[in-house]
């Protein structure tokens, strides 16, 4: 070892893990927006990666955290979103978005006394976000409680909401709870404010098809154009090709208002 | 250094936040990585999910009920229950747990506790299996009593057993748990009943001393108990030829069957015949103490069946600790009711357990 190599210059070494020369590097940030714009496309297991490396790159990192969290519940992985759920919760103590994604995650678990404890705590929390709210809603909705309508709204009304996200994740909150008519004004637009979403457009199009709406067949076509490869919107396409008496039945039934 | 989450301003070298307790710089490597559910445990959650959400599938409305009359000598008029459907709703859940609660393990599987799920079913399962391995012997019995008892304590602390305060009653409820559990184990060993073989069968590839099970729902009388069929009969009282006793019967064992109803059989030369025809020694063997009779010939009833054997009967004598002689009983006319199960299963000695032809 040479008597200057304590020295310190104004060098650039590259680090030993750094990426190779040509690509881009990176960080938390830029996989956390790249994770989103997967979210969009509806492809929820690259944005669950994309969130993991966000992790990577700074492993304190809350969205990361709360995307993964949020990721595990789209993905249907309920006990396992949980479990992440407490382990995020070491690290960030009682944090209310954490918080609201156990609630959620609990409530779609069918765990809706947990939910209830899990939001409420949230929901006591200083910061309130859209999210929080949403979350809140979607709990009383799975708890059949009422009054979710005013939690979706407070959601879209924060100022520092990303509305047309959250607008489109209201959508699909009463889309999964089968309030069709509901979902129907919030999908609507988000497919207006995000049109290259295609997640916006397959929920506009399950939506339609719940309702039995003769435009079901573009919004579908238009999710499967932007995502060729949306397994979800395939599937709905060809049930919805080939519907038959009782499915128009149901549809007719379910663009009954206030069921 | 600035918290992540609050943005408080922290002293450099800080672990935690001193604001808000977040993590600030992990020291220790953290699995970023999340636990992943494999496609095939997702598609069974999706199945079960619905049976989980308790009182979903029958939610009753809400009413109240308003009482008229007199009931055990008290006037019980204008008494109002303002909770009557949410009692509905509450009894209609209590029945959905009691009812999970049958299948070992099932309610923590429901509610997503898959290690006591593991841990519960799995000690059931492997109780069970064990009782099936053990199945006709002592050893199966006992674990027969274990799977019972695993099973009636899985049935009470799924529906709170242990919150059950006073001791009696706790006994007396597991008590009465564990007759009713004991019921459907019963049944299955009454529906296989098991039985020692005394005859060889070489075309059966069954041995004297090979164990059988039998099923009891593969008789259907009078249609398919055919002739070389080893059935497990129900031994009658009989009379022992020549010596005037009467030997009580009860005794299950298997026999083959010979004669079917209205049938003449001829025992010559250590063959069975049927009309004329001889019956193949290997497929249908002569008893041993009857290899050396001239001639017999037997006549079967209406709705019975001629089956071949060799009970051994103790016979009854005046001082009851001394067995005096043992008879045996070669070939019996059995009525139909008294063939209880059909051999299905070569079930002892375990290396050379299998199946045994449904037709022979």
């Amino acid at each position: 070892m040479s008597r200057f190599s304590h020295l310190e210059f104004d060098r650039h070494q590259p680090a030993a893990d750094s990426p190779p020369a040509g690509e881009s590097v990176r960080d938390e940030y830029a996989h956390v927006e790249a994770a989103h714009q997967a979210w969009l496309a509806g492809d929820f297991e690259q944005a669950l990666r994309e969130y993991s490396r966000a992790l990577g790159a700074n492993n304190v990192f809350l969205p990361g955290w709360s995307g993964q969290l949020r990721m595990l519940v789209e993905l249907d992985e309920l006990p396992e979103a949980l479990l992440w759920a407490d382990k995020a919760l070491e690290l960030f103590p009682e944090h209310p978005e954490l918080l609201a994604a156990k609630a959620v995650a609990s409530a779609r678990n069918l765990d809706f006394e947990k939910a209830i404890m899990y939001s409420d705590n949230a929901m006591s929390r200083e910061r309130t976000t859209g999210y929080i709210w949403l979350a809140r809603g979607e709990v009383l909705l799975a708890g059949g409680l009422g009054r979710a309508e005013l939690c979706m709204d407070n959601a879209l009304n924060l100022e520092t909401a990303d509305v047309p996200a959250l607008r489109l994740e209201v959508g699909r909150t009463w889309l999964r709870y089968r309030r069709y008519v509901d979902a129907l004004g919030p999908l609507r637009q988000s497919a207006v404010e995000l049109p290259a979403s295609a997640l916006a457009w397959y929920a506009l199009g399950a939506c339609s098809a719940a309702l039995g709406l003769p435009e079901t067949a573009a919004h579908l076509d238009r999710a499967l154009e932007l995502q060729p490869g949306m397994e979800a919107a395939r599937r709905a396409r060809m049930a919805f090709q080939r519907r038959g008496p009782i499915s128009r039945l149901r549809a007719r039934l379910a663009r009954r208002p206030n069921r | 250094m600035r918290c992540p989450r609050c943005e408080f301003e922290n002293i450099p070298g800080v672990k935690t936040c001193i604001r808000c307790g977040s993590v600030m710089e992990a020291e220790t490597p953290i699995a970023i990585d999340p636990p992943r559910a494999p496609p095939w445990k997702k598609r069974v959650r999706r199945l079960v999910r619905p049976l989980a959400a308790r009182g979903s599938l029958i939610t009753p409305p809400s009413m109240a009920i308003t009482l008229e009359g007199r009931l055990f000598g008290h006037d019980v008029s204008g008494i109002t229950w303002q909770d009557a459907g949410e009692g509905a709703k509450h009894l209609l859940q209590r029945c959905e747990r009691v009812l999970q609660s049958l299948v070992p393990g099932l309610p923590w599987f429901l509610r997503g506790d898959y290690r006591i799920f593991r841990r519960t079913a799995g000690l059931w399962l492997g109780l069970f299996l064990m009782m099936v391995f053990w199945y006709g012997t002592g050893a199966g019995q006992l674990f027969r009593g274990l799977t019972v008892a695993v099973h009636a304590m899985l049935i009470g602390y799924a529906n709170g057993l242990g919150q059950v305060r006073r001791w009696w009653r706790r006994l007396a409820i597991a008590l009465l748990l564990l007759y009713a559990v004991w019921m459907p184990y019963r049944m299955i060993a009454r529906a296989f009943p098991v039985g020692q073989m005394n005859i060889e069968i070489p075309a059966q590839g069954l041995l004297a001393e090979d164990d059988v099970v039998g099923w009891r729902g593969a008789v259907q009388f009078p249609v398919n108990v055919t002739r070389g069929a080893v059935v497990l009969g129900r031994l009658p009282q009989m009379q022992v030829p020549g010596r005037g006793v009467y030997v009580r019967g009860g005794t299950v064992a298997p026999v083959q069957v010979i004669g079917l109803p209205g049938e003449t059989l001829r025992l010559a030369s250590g063959q069975f015949h049927v009309d004329g025809v001889p019956l193949p020694v290997d497929a249908y063997p002569v008893p041993p103490s009857l290899q050396q009779v001239e001639e017999l010939e037997f006549s079967v009833p209406a709705a019975s069946y001629l089956v071949s054997s060799s009970f051994l009967l103790d016979l009854p004598t005046r001082n009851r600790l001394v067995r005096e002689e043992e008879v045996v009983a070669n070939v019996v006319v059995l009525p139909a009711s008294s063939l209880e199960a059909r051999a299905v299963l070569r079930w002892y000695p375990i290396l050379r357990r299998g199946f045994l032809p449904p037709n022979p």
